[in-house]
């Protein structure tokens, strides 16, 4: 998250101390009488009646540099040392000639003036400086927010750039609050502070809901004046002072609605850490968009534009879900076609079965009342996989799946799904090859049981008889790999990994006729199971034909075991 | 082997289960007796003796495990317990509460049977007291000289092994879960030999199984612990 580019600051506006004054009353006193010094030192006047011009030089440099007030203060300075140093009767103010004191009067009337262009001019630049850099602030924020993908990135950035721009007004913390579908609040994003960690107070939380029904900002302060005029119901003594640098500092929380159009989509809350000479600052923010002012005016553009980025990030969560919900959708519909065919295909047989078997009308001899039974007994532990299937990929779904390792010998657990499964393998040979001397692998016995059941299943299923099938389990670099080999028709080299999706078989829309059924659920399964062991599982084409299906799974350092 | 008429309280709510196990129970010589929560249950062994619990965890009212807990306070009726496959962690916890053994629903009939057969002959054990001697097919131990024999060849275990081997037999046909032979063979201080627990059962498996790849005498419950192969004996 650090990575994140920050905006330029936003330059703080001066403010017009006393030092500024004075130093611009020292600067046009010793401009002006520098000028009149030299003229009376070089008797330059009257020899060069317009020599009240070379002031002006000094009036305009003033006035670009300094200032309306420099500049306005040279002029009367010139004014009055011209007429009191070099017109005569010197070091007195009278002026004896009339036309003296028509140029002294239009000298000090042009060069108000100067001075007032001057100003206004340097304004203007000034403002369209402002305007410029105000305008790329913007621009940088579009482009940050958009290079971020994830909505909650965007928000971090926003808030982030909120504090980066309006530092120099004391904005040094900002979290973006917005309702969840319930309707309370929720801090989404902050600029500097792990989500997590913010704690928001009840009184916090009841003032941003005010703000957030109400699209008025609001702020904490610890002034009696100037809370009673906000509402006075959420009066809070929760501005802490604090001393910076030696100066009295507030620190106050503000909660500004964030609208776009008349909607209010969230509440942002800025902590301000207001020296004592900057107070007025606070107030400003309180102004709303009805009553623009140059600086506020940007703060008020900044957070509308921040206000529509948020709600267009809003916008892409709420699509994502539904995107999300609809192809949980699609699966959900897929699962049902497949499913329901599946449970009904055991349960069409365990009820033809059972329902032969209680037919009175005809005497079963005891080898065939067995056949009914074994096919009842078979059928249910068919439909007892499936369910397990089911149940593992919801919890896969969920992300609720954990396996819980334990070190467990291979081998036995090969015979063991071996055994459990010699009613479906009808008799068919199953060759194992599995080295006695197979380090002990950490694993969820129930899960990698589940994924050896679900491939020789398979490799039952669509193979055909007493075609054999072939177990092996060997170690290669750090990892056990089982493999289930068969020689039935093989995968088409483009479906190789295609087979694990879930409802491969029923997404492709193959009929079901020429082949036997399955869920598809199996090797997805399987898939989910392998993975959250950290392992992998694959299938390759078998040379000589068939396909052999693998799972590798790392096999882990064990702890030394003492005899 | 108990075919004298053993009193078995059946507890489910499942009217199907207990139809069947009713008619299967009662159809190898024992006396049945039903409840359909843990509270009926524990009013009928207030009425009966009983000799058997046959208990699912899940149940309205009054959790299996609560069933459980309470019954062990009372008595060490022996309690074997029907659970879905999964919920290995029910079934662990039932057994630390000193359930003796678990049937995992869907369940075989033949299974149930041979799981009700082994927990009664352990209670008849019990009160025999211990041997100093145990014979099952081809393994013989002799607890006074330390000695594990296998068709007549001495096999030689570490002490570890040797105390595993002991606590298996002493236990016969009981489900020993991996809380319980930590703290048989290593005290009750500790919880991270798990993973060792494991690897000392593969070599003394190694040791005194024909096949230990088809282990006939220690079998490996998944997920819950493991248990001395009780009929072995009979061979």
């Amino acid at each position: 998250m650090s990575s994140v580019e920050h905006l330029l600051p936003i330059g703080q506006s001066k403010a017009f101390s006393w030092q500024q004054y004075l130093l611009d009353s020292v600067l046009a006193f010793v401009g002006a009488m520098l000028v009149t010094g030299v003229i009376f030192v070089f008797q330059l006047y009257p020899r060069i009646p317009n020599i009240s011009i070379v002031y002006l030089l000094v009036v305009l440099a003033l006035a670009s540099t300094r200032g309306r007030y420099a500049a306005i203060f040279a002029s009367l300075v010139a004014f009055l040392s011209f007429d009191f140093f070099l017109v005569p009767p010197l070091y007195v103010f009278t002026i004896n000639r009339i036309e003296e004191w028509i140029a002294l009067f239009v000298f000090l009337v042009t060069a108000i003036l100067t001075s007032q262009l001057a100003v206004s001019l340097r304004l203007r630049a000034e403002q369209a400086s402002r305007r410029e850099r105000e305008t790329r602030t913007l621009y940088d924020l579009v482009r940050v927010t958009n290079r971020e993908d994830e909505p909650e990135h965007q928000l971090h950035v926003i808030a982030q750039a909120i504090v980066d721009v309006f530092s120099s007004w004391g904005v040094h913390d900002c979290a973006i609050l917005q309702p969840d579908a319930s309707g309370a609040l929720h801090v989404q994003a902050s600029a500097y502070q792990p989500v997590e960690e913010i704690r928001l107070s009840s009184d916090e939380k009841a003032i941003a809901s005010w703000v957030m029904t109400h699209g008025r900002s609001m702020g904490l302060y610890d002034d009696e004046s100037l809370a009673s005029t906000t509402s006075a119901r959420f009066v809070q003594r929760v501005v802490v002072r604090i001393t910076k640098e030696g100066r009295t500092v507030r620190r106050s929380l503000r909660l500004i609605p964030l609208k776009t159009g008349q909607q209010v989509v969230g509440v942002l809350r800025l902590r301000i850490l207001d020296d004592s000479s900057q107070l007025t600052r606070d107030e400003r923010l309180e102004e709303e968009h009805e009553q623009p002012n140059a600086r506020t005016a940007f703060f008020w553009t900044f957070l509308e534009q921040a206000s529509s980025l948020i709600e267009r990030a809003r916008l892409r969560r709420e699509n994502l879900r539904i995107a999300v919900l609809q192809r949980t959708d699609a699966l959900r519909a897929a699962l049902l076609s497949s499913v329901s065919h599946d449970l009904r295909t055991p349960l069409a047989s365990i009820k033809a079965a059972a329902s032969s078997l209680l037919q009175e009308d005809v005497q079963w001899d005891e080898e065939t009342k067995r056949s009914f039974a074994s096919s009842i007994e078979r059928e249910a532990d068919r439909l007892n996989r499936l369910v397990s299937n089911l149940l593992d990929m919801s919890r896969i779904e969920d992300g609720a799946l954990r396996p819980e390792k334990e070190w467990y010998m291979l081998p036995e657990l090969i015979q063991d799904v071996l055994g459990r499964l010699k009613p479906l393998l009808h008799g068919r040979v199953v060759q194992t090859q599995v080295p006695a001397d197979l380090p002990p692998v950490e694993l969820d016995y129930m899960q990698i049981d589940q994924v050896l059941t679900n491939l020789i299943e398979n490799a039952v299923r669509y193979t055909p008889k007493h075609s054999p099938i072939e177990v092996s389990a060997h170690c290669e670099g750090g990892q056990v790999v089982i493999s289930v080999a068969d020689r039935g028709p093989g995968v088409p080299p483009a479906d190789l990994d295609r087979v694990f999706d879930k409802f491969y078989r029923v997404l492709d829309g193959k009929p079901n006729t020429s082949h036997p059924s399955g869920s598809g659920l199996g090797l997805a399964v399987s898939k989910g199971l392998v993975e959250a062991h950290g392992g992998r599982i694959w299938a390759e084409p078998r040379e000589g034909g068939g396909v052999v299906f693998s799972v590798s799974l790392p096999l882990g350092a064990m702890e030394e075991v003492p005899a | 082997m108990n075919k004298s008429g053993a009193h078995i309280l059946v507890v489910d709510d499942e009217i199907e289960i207990v139809r069947a196990l009713r008619r299967s129970l009662t159809a190898h010589g024992y006396k049945v007796f039903t409840a359909s929560s843990g509270e009926e249950a524990f009013q009928v062994t207030s009425r009966h003796r009983l000799d058997l619990l046959l208990l699912d965890l899940v149940l309205p009212g009054m959790s299996g495990l609560e069933v459980c807990r309470r019954m062990r306070a009372e008595s060490n009726i022996p309690i074997i317990v029907l659970s879905v496959k999964g919920a290995e962690r029910d079934k662990v916890e039932a057994l630390d509460l000193g359930a003796d053994d678990y049937v995992s629903k869907p369940f075989g009939m033949d299974e149930v049977l041979a799981r009700v057969r082994v927990a009664l002959r352990h209670v008849a054990r019990a009160q025999d007291g211990t041997q100093a001697n145990f014979r099952a097919g081809p393994l013989q131990v002799d607890f006074a000289l330390r000695r594990v024999q296998l068709d007549g060849q001495d096999v030689q275990l570490t002490p570890t092994e040797y105390e595993l081997l002991k606590v298996f037999i002493a236990h016969r046909g009981k489900i020993l879960t991996r809380q319980m032979l930590l703290k048989e063979i290593w005290g009750p201080a500790t919880h991270a030999r798990t993973h060792s627990l494991h690897v000392y059962m593969a070599q003394l498996r190694r040791k005194i199984e024909a096949t230990p790849e088809d282990p006939h005498f220690i079998i490996t419950m998944p997920g819950v612990g493991y248990r001395f192969n009780d009929e072995a004996e009979e061979l």
